[in-house]
This record gives C-alpha cells, sequence and structure tokens, in this order.
C-alpha cells in the first residue's frame, strides 16, 4: 500500500503500472483507464455471458417441461424482439420506460449532490437533515408505491416520484461520504491556501463524490427500473410494464417472453455500463491516501 | 466521523456539569427534532389544505387512528407477508450458501458465480413477478420472489467472508497439519461472522420487500393484497398505516441485527 502511494506519488510514467496493479485488487481487467474502450468490452462481455448461461438454462427448462402452456424458448423471444408483429409497440413501451427512468436518476442525482454540498458544508445543517434522510431511507418505496400513486396521482410524474425516491437515499448517503472521506486533507489545504467555499465545493469535494454516485446508482438500477415498472403496471398504463402485462392478459405468451427478455437485456447493459465507467472514473477520481 | 463532531462541539458550550450534558443533548440531537417537528406539522398543514379532504392524504392523527382500529386486519396480513418472506429468505440463504461453499471449495469458479448472480440481481423484480405466477401455485411467487431478491446480496456478503485470507490461521495449519474441513469450519466460518450480520441487515427486509411485490401482482392475503385494496378503495389512512406498518417492520430487523452485532463483540466494526 504505502509503496504503491509512493510511486504514485513519485511520477507520472509508473501510476500506469499502480493503476494496473490496483484493478488486479478490483479482478476486472489489465489494463483500466488507458484503454477505455477495451474495458467497456470486457464489462459488456462479462454481463451478456452469464446471461446465456441463463437463456441456456430457459431453453434446457423449455424442452424438459413440453406440455407447460405458458412458457416460451428463448429462441422465439430473441425472433420477437427482432421481428415481430408488435414489436414497435415493444420499442414504444421501453422508450416510456427508460426515459422515466433517466429522468428519475437525473432529479435524484441532482437534489443529491445540492444536499450532499449543503450538508458537508455545516455541521449544524448535517445533524439536521443526516437523521430525516436516514429514516427516509428505511423506508421500502417499492412496498409505499400506492401511497405515492395517491399523492401524486396517475400520470408519468407516479414512475419519476417512484425512481427517484429509490435512488436518491442511496445516492445521497454515497456522496456525502465520498464528499467526507477524501475531503479532510485535502479540504484543510484548500482552506488554509485561501480556496473560497464554492471553489472547494467544485475543486475538491465534488471529484471524490464521483465514484461512490456511480457505485450507488449501479446498485440502485435494478430497484428503480422494478419501481418504474410496478407503477406502470398498477398505475399509469404505459410502458414495458404494461406491455408484459396486457401481453398476459391476451394469452400472448411470446410477447410476455420477448418482453421480459428484452427488459431484462438492457437492465444487464445498463447495469454493465454503469459497472465500466465505476472502474473507468474510479481510477480518475480517486484519491490515494498515504495510510489507512 | 459524529464522535470526532461531538467531542469538537463539547468544550465549545458555556455550560457547565450536568447543564452541560443537557446542552450537548440540545446541540446533537435538537436540529434533527426540530426538522422532525416541521416536517409532521408540514405535512398535517398540507393534509389540511390538500385537494381530496382526505381521501388523498390523511392527517398523521387519522393515519395514527387507522393504525388502531385496523390492526385486526392488518396483523394476520402482516404474518402471512412475514411467513412467506421468511420462507423465502430461507430458500435465498441456502442457494446463496451452497455457491459460497462452491467458491470457497474451487477458487476459479469464484468469478463466473459473482458473474452469473450478478444477473440474477439484474432481474428487474416487477418485469418477472407474472412470470412466477404463470408457473408457480398461489404462495410459491411470494417466496420465489423473496428468494430471488436476496440470494445476490447474501452471496456477495458470504463469500467475502469465507474467502478472506487469514496468515497466521494458515500457517497454524500448514506446521499442525489440520484438514481442509476443520480448517474451513475453527477458523473460516467464525471469522466471517461480521459479513453474515451484514448479509442479514440486508436480506432480513429486501425479503420482505420481494414478498410484498409479489403480493401486489396476485394473492388472497398479504401486506401488499390489502395495500392495493387500500389503494382500490381510495382508503388513504389505511394505505399509510400499512406503509408506517412495514417500514417499521424492516427498522425492527436493523435493530435486531444491531443487538445481535453487540452481543458479539468481535462484530464492532459494524455498528461503528
Amino acid at each position: 500500500m504505502s509503496q504503491a502511494t509512493t510511486t504514485g506519488a513519485a511520477g507520472t510514467t509508473t501510476t500506469g503500472r499502480v493503476r494496473r496493479s490496483r484493478a488486479g485488487a478490483t479482478g476486472t481487467a489489465r489494463s483500466q483507464s488507458d484503454r477505455p474502450l477495451r474495458l467497456l468490452a470486457t464489462e459488456l462481455l462479462a454481463g451478456i455471458g452469464p446471461l446465456l448461461v441463463l437463456m441456456l438454462l430457459w431453453q434446457v427448462v423449455y424442452l424438459t417441461l413440453p406440455e407447460n402452456q405458458f412458457l416460451r424458448g428463448p429462441l422465439e423471444a430473441v425472433e420477437f424482439a427482432v421481428s415481430g408483429e408488435n414489436v414497435g409497440e415493444l420499442a414504444a413501451a421501453l422508450l416510456s420506460t427508460f426515459t422515466m427512468l433517466l429522468a428519475g436518476y437525473l432529479i435524484a442525482v441532482l437534489v443529491a449532490l445540492t444536499l450532499a454540498s449543503v450538508v458537508t458544508a455545516s455541521a449544524a445543517m448535517a445533524r439536521a437533515i443526516m437523521p430525516l434522510a436516514v429514516v427516509l431511507g428505511v423506508v421500502p418505496v417499492i412496498v409505499i408505491t400506492p401511497v405515492v400513486i395517491m399523492l401524486v396521482g396517475r400520470g408519468p410524474a407516479t414512475s419519476i416520484t417512484v425512481c427517484v425516491m429509490i435512488t436518491f437515499f442511496s445516492c445521497f448517503i454515497s456522496i456525502v461520504s465520498g464528499m467526507r472521506s477524501a475531503a479532510r486533507g485535502i479540504d484543510d489545504l484548500a482552506a488554509v491556501l485561501g480556496g473560497s467555499g464554492w471553489r472547494r465545493l467544485v475543486s475538491v469535494r465534488l471529484p471524490s463524490s464521483v465514484p461512490g454516485l456511480i457505485s450507488a446508482s449501479k446498485l440502485a438500477l435494478p430497484a428503480s427500473l422494478s419501481g418504474v415498472i410496478l407503477t406502470e403496471y398498477i398505475a399509469t398504463g404505459e410502458g414495458i410494464g404494461t406491455f408484459i402485462n396486457l401481453a398476459r392478459a391476451n394469452y400472448r405468451y411470446v410477447d410476455m417472453w420477448g418482453g421480459i427478455f428484452v427488459v431484462v437485456l438492457l437492465s444487464v447493459l445498463a447495469y454493465s455500463l454503469l459497472g465500466f465507467l465505476e472502474v473507468w472514473l474510479g481510477d480518475r477520481y480517486v484519491v490515494r491516501r498515504s495510510s489507512r | 466521523m459524529s464522535a470526532s463532531e461531538v467531542t469538537a462541539a463539547r468544550p465549545g458550550l458555556p455550560l457547565a456539569g450536568l447543564g452541560r450534558r443537557a446542552g450537548w443533548w440540545v446541540v446533537r440531537y435538537g436540529p434533527a427534532a426540530l426538522v422532525l417537528a416541521a416536517f409532521v406539522l408540514l405535512w398535517n398543514w398540507y393534509a389540511g389544505v390538500a385537494p381530496g379532504e382526505g381521501r388523498l392524504l390523511p392527517t398523521p392523527a387519522q393515519v395514527v387512528t387507522a393504525l388502531g382500529d385496523d390492526w385486526n386486519i392488518i396483523q394476520p396480513a402482516l404474518l402471512v407477508t412475514l411467513g412467506s418472506a421468511g420462507r423465502g429468505l430461507a430458500y435465498g440463504a441456502a442457494v446463496a450458501a451452497a455457491f459460497a461453499v462452491l467458491a470457497v471449495a474451487v477458487p476459479p469458479l469464484r468469478r463466473p458465480i459473482a458473474r452469473q448472480l450478478t444477473i440474477v440481481f439484474c432481474l428487474p423484480l416487477a418485469a418477472i413477478a407474472p412470470l412466477l405466477f404463470l408457473v408457480l401455485e398461489l404462495p410459491g411467487p411470494h417466496v420465489a420472489l423473496a428468494a430471488i431478491s436476496v440470494v445476490f446480496p447474501i452471496y456477495i456478503s458470504l463469500a467475502q467472508g469465507l474467502t478472506a485470507r487469514h496468515e497466521e490461521w494458515e500457517d497454524l495449519r500448514a506446521v499442525t497439519g489440520g484438514g481442509r474441513g476443520r480448517y474451513f469450519c475453527s477458523v473460516q466460518i467464525p471469522a466471517s461472522t461480521r459479513e453474515l450480520l451484514v448479509a442479514a441487515r440486508i436480506a432480513l427486509p429486501t425479503a420482505v420487500l420481494g414478498t410484498t411485490l409479489a403480493e401486489y401482482f396476485g394473492g388472497a392475503r398479504g401486506i401488499g393484497v390489502l395495500m392495493i385494496n387500500s389503494l382500490a378503495q381510495l382508503n388513504a389512512p389505511r394505505a399509510y398505516a400499512l406503509g408506517i406498518v412495514i417500514t417499521l417492520v424492516c427498522a425492527l430487523s436493523f435493530a435486531l441485527v444491531e443487538l445481535v452485532a453487540r452481543a458479539l463483540p468481535w462484530t464492532e466494526e459494524l455498528t461503528r
């Protein structure tokens, strides 16, 4: 640890090796931030490979249960997703769902960044806001979704609100801990050198919160997507959640399996993409500490 | 972190003895209490002026009343939900433990297993819930969704705890010639207590969430079924009361794990 830090501080020529050894510890790829495309390919393959295994298991189950009338095979699902008769409907539904997800993520991250900046700047605000944030963080959002529907209505705002509520808490906690952990020494240094509060926020605390923010967004992704799909199913009547359930209700089982397959595929791809950003940006923004 | 803030705040207070202690409490918990009180007051005020005459947003008092009045309906539903969640948790934990033992026994399999279970974690539960209702008999989907949602977090914690290196113990084993199984039972399992508690802290609320989510998609009894019915009948006080009950159950599970962690002093880091 101490050796790695010394070489890292010594000069740019050796940082590559330091990064590589750190990446080896986290176990993703040989070369990291130097070759982002290769890293991206590795992360995507790491997502697609297991998905193929899952499809293989699915095919096996499909072949061993020929009398089950609801099952459709992976090949039929893929064929539907590529060239089914309702594929336009499927694309529209997916676009709607992922727009909600993206909007929810953007709002949650903006609010979390603002609140975290306030909390890390003032101890009194931290004591006021943190306990409430922790209490609200215990509230299981998926379970209180019907309450949100009562409050917000049955429009797209509900999907976005649920997504914000699921994503916000983990992002907020990660940003606060990122801002606090890495910034201590450098933040004090910046203060001594006469950096203004705003300047310290932008140059010290915000960069140190990036890796935690990406990890939190990655881990919150499946739950957020699930939340959006749930609101579509019980409230808004749009998006992939409704597509899947209409297909089930109308006995279009190929459509149903196809829709589920595509949404799982997109979820895995988005997760892999965030995993790539996590490693790539983590390498750039992480602050090396002299001792643990 | 908070401990250093507290010690920094202490000498600055112009109070002495007992007064200083009271002042410390005010400084430490005052702002949080104020924000909480403001939150409840704001809720109470907004419930009065909001559209829908209390059918969409009840006052806090109405919610507490509903909690008391409907307890004879809520309690059996809660027991049904907790029963399904408990069974799901048991199945999920068994699967996760089996994979973790495999990861300890065959180190090259560690990464493929982790990757494979990551995919299980990536499945949007609300998208696969309708499937489970087609394939399984009725309490089945509720149990299965709870099991699916806990496998990944439990595996990650267990594998991390069980595959940790303990160099002194490895040396001791090399010298005394202990067997692999003995080493696993006497060193690796006790050493992973902390991770086991972390797993429990994540998995207990997650299992309840998984079951409730499945209950939204169908079922005869349970908290999720009650919730959907309250939404359909616009019975807002009961919906909020149900939300509070589930939140308390999750909070209680956190507290329970915390208590166990305190009883086992070597897991101190968890409670930090």
